[in-house]
């Protein structure tokens, strides 16, 4: 695979991967401008990336090291008269922060042991030396840590054996997975570093069909919702099939449910009345009772008690119109993760002539003084090309460049891999979005997704769990209460039905939408992207990349469809690329008149063939009355009239 | 701008799709062709199999074909081993499924698969039944799976129990579907038989024993099944109370236990020396083995239904030979047996007796719990309280405000009378579009309260003035009534059923919209009609009196007849004996 | 002539170093056109050729790199649902055949399990500037477990027999797995218009 040089002058300039970059590349590639997208990174999509188990461990390491200092290059000899050079940051580590890694399970597989050494507990002796310092801890340290304590725990266990614990040996006992399981199964995980979901009428969604893009991934429908109320996991019905099987819900919550959503639909007076009110107040109003009012206000409209009324029911519109597209809940999530989709609209780059770059940066701008205007940029190893445009992800510009939010917001993000569902059903293949709501006063609501083995993002037998927030505190301030108590973990306690967690990674990312859409310290066409938002959905990326490409390009359209192979015409040949050269001779050979005569012929014969159907009629005839018997039958079921 | 793609025009792109449209046709032509010609030459080979499969996947209603192939198949059968055989019908089966993939909904296609599937020498049912479910959870409503899955459950013999589980699944996904329902009405009772004896609970019946014959069963469920069924379908009607197939199921599971059938009546008249018989349910006497016993006796009589136009009736009368019963001073025994049902009814006609009758009343039979019933009353007036529930949160449901209605009725309906009108009224205004058939609901639903009441008075006496009846209903209960009282209502025509009223002395009709007066017909014991400010307009319609010998007293009086020129002349020649005439 | 469109629709990605090939075999099977012009193929993202193998209709959706190898930058999204990977090098280029352990790695890292490997020599008509011997490209792919064929896209030498023998083998496995084929994930434009509140009110 050897490198060769780029070329040295493009149109759009696009450094870093993510989404919105990505998007914006596809979008300007299509169009037919030379796009040269480069990631200092060695994978694609920075912040929305996805990786392997291996691969995550390698990006928490690099995220411990420190960071190399910055060592500005000089490349003043490639600038002209009345040129500056803007010099981009080469670490984007300040995105990331907290990072905390816990193990849970034990280091190796324990074939020796006797069956009955259920090694669920991992006891609470050990949480003190676990969470002291874990940001520096080696995750395999924390594996060792873990099966001394473990082993205590065992004898402790034979010596007086619980009730439970014998329970629990009557069951058939399942065997925990092991550190070393994951890391020898770790490539079928693909683990996001951002948690989102797809709405299925979404922009995000919509853009992937307008622009054919979506043939490049597969997608799977979320299954179910799930809430968290009163320490317990609910599913929260949303469809029509949902709240006819809901076991939870009276037929009078029923009703009230689908007649509350049903009218949602429609803005009323009413509705308007409310305005600028919280939306829990219109929900109090409606006398749904406690079940459905946190069903309407966590679950479907997504927001928080003091939301006003129009904006919860904006929430609660959208999810409803996303209900039933693709499946029964509104949201799609892509098999393989959501690293995948901006690679796809990168693939889509490619595949209009875009130049792919990896492992490779932009150091500097350069400016021209007296237009403030970008000319070129100069890369990674010195060359400068020259660009009309260039777009950058917001972690390669310097904090004094631009204009965010203070103090910065921060997501706060937990990666739990467990070895069972937090609500177990029929099917162990269920894609589940949870909500759960602020568990203390002043707590931030956290959006939960579990990912079942067959989303391509974990080994069967385990669940991938991520968990989001707004930071209150540090990602482990946020979400480890949460954690322990939904999950069994050392911390945990009488957690014998939940789920065990094997694995678990804490951290912070700077929330993208702190990010001000003007107003950086920047030349006119050089555009900031900002990175991953907290929002469930993708609407802030998707809205972003339009954005900078209609300041751009205000006349182009937005990701017009790819076109379909057989609709391209190919250099050098006229002919379609479906058919081949002997029959199209074949075609050329028929005279108009000849075509013309042979029409008529088949119109006289397919008359012919339509008495001959008749006939056979007949017999069919025979037939529907059978059908028509059923008809009357179920009739009898509708009348008795 | 450089490195656009070049993209064929619109019309490159119509113009090649053209030309692919003609390339097939001119091939399925000839295709076609060489079929016919094949089959004419009663050419049964491969190559024909090929050419049927071609033009079959593209047009898969083209029934000559099928024929041609399954005549094809049929002779392959006769010269390959079962083996080949088996190969050959798996690969049918297998280009079915291609073709089913085009079009879920092609009669030719499932029909024929049918077909193969019957004559596969070793059939893969469980394969069978999972196409039938992927093509259902497409759509469930395609009726021509539904078919194909019915032959299929039937050949490879499901057990019930796993049958009820589909129509689980299919419910849970969309209940919105009659098919679901009506199926899970037939296993039901299967699986879930009610109970002989009513009291004892109902067991799940173990696995271990057959399933339950289809001759044994009744069409009821036993009471615990019915519980949970109820549960079931309030959710659905709770869900989405539009949804008629919930609340259609809903009703059968209510419904009433089928009538016994027997003779629920026998009446004679010395006078006429007639006799009258009222069944349970309409039927034919003069095939169902009718045999009159008198005095031990049996009689060569003729059964007759009372009104020409009924071969089948729930009423029939016969006359006796002239002079069995006329002499007053003697008693007779009388019998009528139902040969075919095994059934009869005793009536005596004691000394002094003009007539005498033997029957169960309506109020005996509980004949007008309606459409509902035979539940314990617990059930149903908790099923009227969900109900009940449900209709004050959608005040304007008329699924739901006509099944209160029905639990009304199967519950009191003499209690519930004033709330049932009520709701009767609501429900014509909130479904404008079946008043009219709310009406005559709600006119049989006043009948039955009548026909009570007067049971429970013990008279002949019927009377049901101005309650805006517009139909007649269950005149065969009438027989015996002698004087009825249908003024001020909106009847168009008093029905050919009205014949039933063999008893009938008076009738009063005043102020309807009669205009017909058919069933006013060979009445034997009519005397007076009241018809004042009805519609009766040529004396054509008046016909049918002539045949009641004993009329004597006709009111016409605002009746557009009475305006007819010669019109008391033409009476007087139409019905001579009619002595008190109003005009 | 059926009037379906195929029996099997197989997804098959070519890999391998920039300028060995990939895009001419492509050509020159689908199109039968060699040298495929200098306009490179902006806007195609994959070509699809139907062939009949044993009377059934194969679909076979060829998918080209895009030019994203030139940096070593392909998508792993570009590997994920491959049936059949081409792993192509230039037999008259020591390099681009060195370079394939390090494909190897990409496959193992991002291909589906059961993808079916074939390893392409291809160039041989340029016979006299060979750098990369027969015998040590069967060897290698013997080793690591791949099919192995030398093909010119120029003189169409085997082309037609790559990809046959390809379809051929996923055939073969298709028949094999059959019921694991049936996983049917939504994609978006193909939405149901199911409305789920209620059964009329809604959209």
């Amino acid at each position: 695979m050897a490198a060769e040089d780029l070329p040295s002058e493009f149109d759009v300039v696009i450094l870093g991967t993510g989404l919105t970059e990505s998007v914006a590349a596809a979008a300007f590639s299509r169009v037919g401008q030379r796009v040269l997208h480069v990631d200092r990174r060695s994978y694609y999509a920075g912040n929305w990336a996805s990786f392997t188990f291996s691969g995550l461990l390698t990006w928490i390491q690099q995220h411990h090291e420190e960071p190399l200092p910055e060592e500005a290059q000089d490349w003043s000899s490639l600038l002209e008269e009345g040129e500056e050079l803007i010099h981009l940051s080469h670490s984007d580590c300040a995105s990331i922060r907290n990072l905390q890694v816990f193990c849970f399970t034990s280091e190796e597989d324990e074939e020796e042991e006797a069956p009955n050494t259920t090694e669920e507990e991992t006891g609470g002796a050990a949480e003190d030396s676990e969470c002291a310092d874990s940001t520096e801890e080696e995750t395999k340290e924390t594996g060792e840590e873990e099966e001394e304590v473990r082993e205590e725990e065992e004898v402790r266990e034979e010596e007086q054996t619980t009730p439970s614990a014998a329970l629990r040996q009557s069951e058939p006992t399942k065997k925990k997975i092991s550190y070393a399981q994951l890391l020898k199964e770790g490539r079928r995980f693909n683990i996001d570093l951002v948690s989102k979901l797809m709405y299925s009428r979404g922009s995000l969604v919509d853009l992937l069909i307008k622009s054919n893009v979506s043939r490049y991934a597969e997608f799977k429908n979320v299954t179910r919702i799930l809430t968290y109320r009163d320490r317990q996991v609910e599913q929260v019905p949303c469809s029509r099939a949902d709240v006819f099987a809901s076991r939870q819900l009276s037929v009078v919550e029923k009703r009230k449910l689908m007649r509350f959503l049903t009218s949602c639909v429609e803005e009323t007076e009413e509705q308007r009345a409310y305005n600028g009110r919280p939306y829990l107040e219109f929900l109090r109003d409606r006398q749904l009772g406690d079940n459905l009012q946190h069903f309407l206000l966590h679950s479907i409209a997504m927001v928080t008690e003091d939301t006003p009324t129009e904006e919860g029911l904006a929430s609660t519109r959208h999810f409803l119109r996303c209900l039933g597209r693709y499946g029964n809940t509104p949201f799609l999530f892509p098999v393989y993760g959501l690293g995948e989709i901006p690679q796809c609209f990168c693939r889509m780059c490619a595949v209009f002539g875009g130049i792919y770059c990896l492992r490779h940066s932009v150091d500097g701008v350069v400016v021209d003084r007296d237009s403030n205007r970008c000319k070129a940029v100069i890369d990674s190893r010195g060359q400068r090309i020259t660009c009309s445009h260039f777009v950058v992800e917001e972690g390669y510009v310097a904090a004094d460049r631009k204009r965010v939010a203070t103090p910065t917001r921060f997501l706060s993000r937990a990666v739990l891999i467990t070895d069972g569902s937090i609500l177990p059903s029929d099917s162990d293949q269920q894609v589940s979005m949870v909500t759960v709501p602020p568990i203390a006063a002043g707590c931030p609501a956290v959006k939960m997704v579990e990912l079942c083995s067959s989303t391509m993002t974990c080994m069967p037998g385990t669940y991938l769990v991520h968990l989001t927030c707004q930071s209150v505190g540090s990602a482990y301030e946020d979400l480890s209460p949460v954690v322990t108590r939904m999950f069994r973990t050392p911390e945990s306690h009488d957690q014998e039905t939940c789920p065990s967690v094997l694995w678990c990674l804490y951290f912070n990312m700077t929330d993208g939408s702190g990010l001000e859409a003007e107003g950086h310290n920047l030349p006119s066409n050089v555009y900031v992207c900002s990175g991953p938002d907290g929002d469930l959905g993708h609407e802030l990326a998707i809205r972003q990349a339009e954005s900078i490409f209609q300041k751009i390009l205000p006349e182009e359209d937005f990701c017009p469809p790819a076109p379909n192979p057989e609709d391209i015409i190919y250099d050098g040949d006229n002919t379609s690329s479906s058919a081949g050269g002997e029959e199209e001779k074949e075609e050329n050979d028929g005279v108009a008149e000849e075509e013309k005569q042979e029409e008529e012929k088949e119109m006289l014969e397919e008359e012919k063939e339509m008495l001959e159907e008749e006939k056979e009629m007949l017999e069919e005839e025979k037939e529907m009355l059978e059908e028509e018997k059923e008809v009357l039958e179920e009739q009898n079921l509708q009348t008795e009239e | 701008m450089h490195g656009r793609v070049k993209i064929k025009s619109t019309a490159q792109q119509e113009e090649e799709k053209r030309k692919e449209r003609e390339k097939k046709l001119k091939i399925y032509v000839a295709a076609r062709d060489a079929c016919f010609s094949k089959r004419k030459e009663g050419i049964w080979d491969d190559e024909a199999l090929q050419l049927t499969q071609q033009l079959l996947s593209s047009n898969p209603d083209f029934a000559t074909l099928w024929n041609y192939r399954r005549e094809i198949l049929m002779h392959l059968e006769t010269v390959k081993d079962e083996d080949e055989v088996q190969k050959i019908y798996e690969a049918e089966l297998s280009f079915l499924e291609s073709c089913l993939k085009v079009n879920p909904k092609s009669y030719g296609s499932w029909h024929h698969r049918g077909w193969v599937s019957a004559r596969l020498p070793r059939p893969d049912w469980a394969r069978e039944l999972s196409l039938c479910d992927r093509c259902l959870s497409l759509d469930d409503r395609n009726f021509h799976c539904w078919d194909y899955r019915r032959m299929v459950v039937k050949m490879s013999g499901v057990p019930v129990d796993q049958e009820l589980g589909f129509t689980d699944r299919l419910i849970g996904s969309n209940f919105s579907n009659y098919s679901s329902w009506h199926y899970r009405s037939t296993l039901l009772p299967l699986l879930h038989p009610e109970s002989p004896e009513p009291p004892s609970p109902c067991r799940e019946p173990p696995h271990s024993s057959p399933p339950p014959s289809p001759q044994t069963h009744s069409h009821r469920v036993c009471e615990e099944q019915l519980l949970k069924e109820y549960e079931l379908v309030q959710n659905a009607f709770f869900t989405d109370p539009n949804d008629q197939s919930a609340w259609f199921y809903y009703r059968w599971l209510l419904g009433r236990a089928e009538r016994e059938e027997m003779i629920s009546c026998v009446y004679v008249s010395r006078d006429e020396e007639r006799v009258a018989v009222a069944f349970s349910r309409p039927v034919n006497a003069q095939s169902v083995g009718l045999l009159l016993v008198l005095d031990g006796q049996p009689q060569r009589v003729e059964w007759r239904s009372v009104h020409p136009r009924f071969k089948h009736s729930p009423v029939w009368i016969c006359d006796l030979p002239p002079g069995t019963i006329s002499d007053i001073t003697n008693e007779h025994n009388l019998t009528v047996h139902w040969t075919e049902k095994h059934t009869h009814r005793d009536c005596a006609l004691y000394t002094g007796r003009t007539e005498s009758w033997c029957r169960d009343s309506a109020t005996d039979q509980e004949l007008f719990r309606s459409e509902l019933s035979v539940e314990k009353t617990s059930v149903l007036q908790s099923e009227l309280q969900s109900c009940n529930q449900l209709q004050e949160l959608e005040p304007l449901n008329k699924w739901c405000l006509l099944t209160i209605i029905l639990l009304m009725r199967a519950l009191d309906p003499l209690g519930y009378e004033k709330e049932t009108l009520a709701h009767f009224q609501t429900l014509k205004e909130v479904d404008s579009m079946r008043s009219a058939y709310y009406g005559d609901l709600c006119s049989k639903f006043m009948i039955e309260n009548t026909i009570l009441k007067m049971e429970y008075a013990e008279v002949r006496v019927f009377s049901i003035s101005d309650k805006n009846l517009t139909t007649l209903c269950h005149l065969d209960q009438l027989l015996l009534v002698t004087h009825i009282n249908l003024s001020s209502n909106q009847l168009q025509q008093l029905p050919p059923q009205f014949a039933m009223l063999q008893c009938l002395e008076v009738l009063e009709a005043d102020n309807n919209s009669i205009e017909n007066l058919e069933g006013v017909y060979h009445l034997p014991k009519l005397e007076e009609v009241l018809l004042k400010n009805n519609k009766i307009s040529t004396l054509a319609d008046l016909q049918p009196l002539a045949s009641c010998p004993k009329l004597k007293r006709l009111d016409l009086r605002g009746n557009p007849v009475t305006q007819t020129a010669n019109i008391e002349s033409e009476l007087a020649e139409l019905l001579p004996s009619v002595t008190d005439l109003l005009l | 002539m059926s009037m379906e469109d195929y029996d099997y629709l197989f997804k098959i990605v070519l890999i391998g170093n920039a300028g060995v090939g990939k895009t001419c075999l492509v050509r020159r099977f689908t199109q039968g056109l060699f040298p495929p012009g200098q306009g490179a193929t902006i806007g195609v993202d994959f070509m699809i050729k139907t062939v009949e193998i044993k009377g059934e209709k194969v679909k076979l959706q060829i998918w080209d790199t895009a030019g994203q190898e030139r940096f070593r930058s392909i998508t792993q999204s570009y590997y994920r649902s491959a049936n059949a990977l081409i792993l192509t090098y230039d037999i008259t280029c020591e390099d681009s055949f060195r370079c394939l352990p390090e494909w190897l790695r990409e496959i193992e890292q991002y291909a589906n399990n059961q993808v079916v490997t074939i390893l392409v020599g291809n160039k041989i008509d340029l016979a006299e500037k060979r750098e990369v011997l027969r015998q040590r490209a069967e060897d290698f792919a013997e080793a690591q477990s791949m099919l192995y064929l030398e093909t010119s896209a120029k003189e169409s030498d085997n082309v037609e027999k790559l990809f046959l023998d390809l379809a051929c083998e996923l055939i073969r496995e298709a028949k094999q797995n059959k019921l694991d084929n049936n996983d049917t994930a939504p994609m978006p434009g193909e939405g149901k218009t199911i409305s789920y509140l209620s059964c009329c009110s809604l959209n």
